[in-house]
């Protein structure tokens, strides 16, 4: 180990003000507890999550099935970018989906700086935010986040938590089943910058739009 | 950086003497606190957060060794490394060591005050590899080779049509209108696409370090990070010592306050948790992993009376409260951090003597403490800095008899009294027919541009044992 790291960590030693033991410390950090419970925008988590959706300019569709979604997709992907391809990871979620119905073309691999257009599944999404999760790994790689114009997120409803705290705890458990992702990233909103003035714009470097695809029952206007 | 700090009272002179650059800051100062005064308010319970996060970050300060090795100990089993550097040329070094070890030629960086604090950027040019600014409002001012002049928004004093000449000056893309902020983003966008695809080492900051799973917490609105931490074949982090939280859940409470703080926004638009290099079934991500870890004066500051200085989460909410950072401006401030914290920051990292003049950067009203999310009692914390600039001898010699006089004369309440009366009567006397007095003697700084409104002829202590006589006699 490094000099440098001995004489910091040992300046350090000196200067804190606790010499309490491994045990004491993560005791006295659980006393700590978590975060007072975030305010939401509505009492039902899903109407928040639909509000801050809005509010962070993403756009929203319902439908109540994985071949409903097809649908959608292939019908967006046309508007927006008159092609059929798409790219997605290597998620069995997506790669189970009945894409031909929709007379959609999907390459399963990382997105080039050629790609329009990516699809992902969320693993979970927070109502406190309007934030979709994804983990980087091979079912989404990090490429598909940021290298195209339009990224569409799909989100099953089960996978709806009210806030951060909750979303750790689901985050915990998937890393257990599946391992541990490089990366993961929290995305609410498409790629935006006001370093110009304060002038929001839209697709400083990432998406310039958002689209999520919610798949549940509930989620169906009334 | 080059620090100039001394320079403040006649920097801040220049930039007040500039009413277009004024415009630009009023604006920072009122429309900002405005909106971030909201989304506070929606959050409702802002108070309790604070104590909260306070009191994680207190935790974690009081056991830093632990949870640094924690840290640590992550990062290596995750296949990243772990370097540590005491001062800025040894962080400069090891950022070097890593890009000359992969024969790198192009640097891609992220927002990092750290970096700023090191001057990396010209250190990695200097040794001629080409780094660019992927920020936007970094790039901006790398185009225009300025320093930031605000910690959230660093390009935030150039003018639309600043921009505008700068890129068609900057950029080769030939004729072109560029008339607005989209086609400004637009043509950036294409620019930097060139340079993500290109870079080979890509360097990021983080807004918290994470010792429970060795993750760092990065938060932009851009997707430059991101892009950085996904395209480049190295990846390297940079952060300081004090930026570590214990849990995931510490990360995002502090996020809670962080965004609406700095943007007034309840979300940025990217939040990721990074750590290590790609895993053998990935299709993307860097092939190798690096923190650089700094702390440069910050362990002189753990344990001192300015430790609460250390729970600072560079939102920027002071600076866009401050009445002397909105009409000084950033630059004024001669180094890196500005506004109330850079004061604080400033002399603790370089030196009272290298920058005393800033903790006299404040007229004491407390607006930076009543919004810092850190609950960091700043003004307390400058008033400090200012006596022990007096008692090293540092502030001018006519400040320092001024204040002994002063000093002398408050503890002497009788003269003190016949003293003021007497001052108060004869000015009463010299202004009275215009209400106002055009110059003063010993004031002339103050007078030459405004007018001294000249007092109604008695002192309150006076007008207060009137008042009493009066109402005792009612």
């Amino acid at each position: 180990m490094s000099e440098a790291r001995a004489d910091i960590l040992g300046r350090v030693r000196r200067a804190q003000r606790s010499k309490l033991q491994q045990h004491e410390i993560l005791e006295a950090l659980t006393e700590l507890g978590v975060a007072p419970p975030a305010p939401r925008d509505a009492e039902d988590i899903l109407e928040s999550f639909k509000l801050r959706l809005k509010l962070n300019h993403a756009s929203l569709e319902a439908c109540a099935t994985r071949a409903e979604a097809v649908q959608l997709i292939s019908h967006y992907v046309y508007q927006r970018c008159r092609t059929r391809k798409v790219v997605t990871g290597y998620d069995p979620r997506l790669a189970a989906m009945p894409w031909r119905d929709g007379g959609v073309l999907v390459r399963f691999d990382a997105a080039t700086a050629e790609d329009p257009l990516s699809i992902s599944y969320a693993k979970l999404a927070i109502a406190e935010s309007g934030s979709l999760i994804l983990f980087s790994n091979r079912s989404n790689p990090a490429a598909n986040n940021w290298l195209v114009q339009d990224h569409i997120i799909l989100l099953d409803q089960q996978d709806l938590v009210a806030d951060f705290e909750q979303a750790w705890e689901k985050i915990r458990e998937h890393q257990i089943e599946t391992g541990s992702p490089r990366g993961i990233s929290f995305i609410s909103g498409p790629s935006s910058t006001a370093d110009i003035k304060g002038h929001l714009v839209f697709g400083a470097h990432g998406p310039q739009r958002l689209h999520i695809i919610f798949i549940g029952p509930e989620a169906l206007p009334p | 950086m080059k620090q100039d700090s001394l320079q403040f009272l006649n920097k801040a002179h220049d930039h007040m003497a500039r009413p277009e650059l004024r415009q630009h800051m009023d604006r920072l100062g009122v429309t900002l606190p405005l909106a971030r005064e909201q989304a506070i308010a929606q959050l409702g319970n802002f108070e309790q957060l604070r104590e909260h996060v306070k009191n994680i970050k207190n935790h974690t300060l009081e056991n830093l060794d632990y949870y640094l090795t924690r840290y640590e100990e992550q990062v290596i089993q995750r296949g990243g490394k772990v370097h540590w550097a005491r001062n800025a040329d040894e962080f400069n070094g090891i950022v070097l060591d890593i890009c000359k070890k992969h024969d790198a030629q192009r640097v891609g960086k992220g927002k990092s005050m750290v970096t700023e604090e090191t001057d990396l950027t010209a250190h990695l040019q200097h040794h001629g590899l080409e780094v660019t600014e992927t920020d936007l409002g970094e790039y901006i001012i790398q185009l225009a080779e300025e320093p930031p002049s605000h910690i959230v928004s660093p390009a935030f004093h150039k003018s639309v049509n600043d921009i505008r000449e700068l890129f068609l000056e900057k950029h080769d893309l030939g004729e072109r209108e560029l008339a607005d902020p989209d086609s400004l983003v637009q043509e950036a966008r294409q620019i930097l696409r060139a340079k993500f695809l290109a870079a080979d080492v890509g360097i990021i900051g983080a807004n918290a370090l994470i010792a429970e799973d060795g993750r760092s917490m990065l938060v932009t609105n851009e997707g430059n990070g991101d892009l950085l931490s996904t395209l480049p074949k190295v990846h390297i982090v940079c952060a300081t010592i004090d930026k570590v939280l214990p849990r995931p859940e510490d990360a995002t409470a502090l996020l809670r306050l962080l965004v609406r703080s700095a943007t007034a926004a309840v979300m940025s638009a990217y939040t990721s948790f990074y750590c290590g290099p790609r895993g053998e079934v990935d299709l993307d991500g860097p092939e190798e992993f690096h923190v650089v870890l700094l702390d440069n004066r910050r362990s002189d500051i753990l344990g001192s009376q300015y430790e609460e200085m250390l729970r600072c989460m560079r939102c920027g909410a002071c600076l866009n409260h401050c009445p002397i950072y909105i009409g000084a401006g950033g630059h004024a401030y001669g180094w890196v951090y500005p506004g109330p914290m850079g004061s604080v920051l400033t002399p603790l990292l370089t030196g009272l003597e290298q920058s005393h003049t800033l903790p006299n950067a404040c007229t004491a009203c407390g607006r930076c403490a009543e919004v810092c999310p850190a609950a960091i009692p700043l003004p307390d914390l400058l008033r400090d800095l200012r006596a022990e600039e007096r008692e090293r001898g540092l502030s001018p010699l006519h400040w320092r008899l001024g204040l002994k006089l002063h000093a002398w004369l408050a503890r002497l309440p009788r003269l003190y009294q016949v003293l003021t009366g007497l001052i108060v009567r004869l000015l009463h006397l010299c202004g009275r027919r215009r209400g106002a007095l055009r110059s003063l003697l010993l004031s002339n700084g103050w007078t030459q541009v405004r007018d001294f409104p000249a007092p109604q002829g008695k002192t309150f202590k006076q007008q207060w044992k009137q008042r009493q006589r009066e109402q005792s006699r009612e």
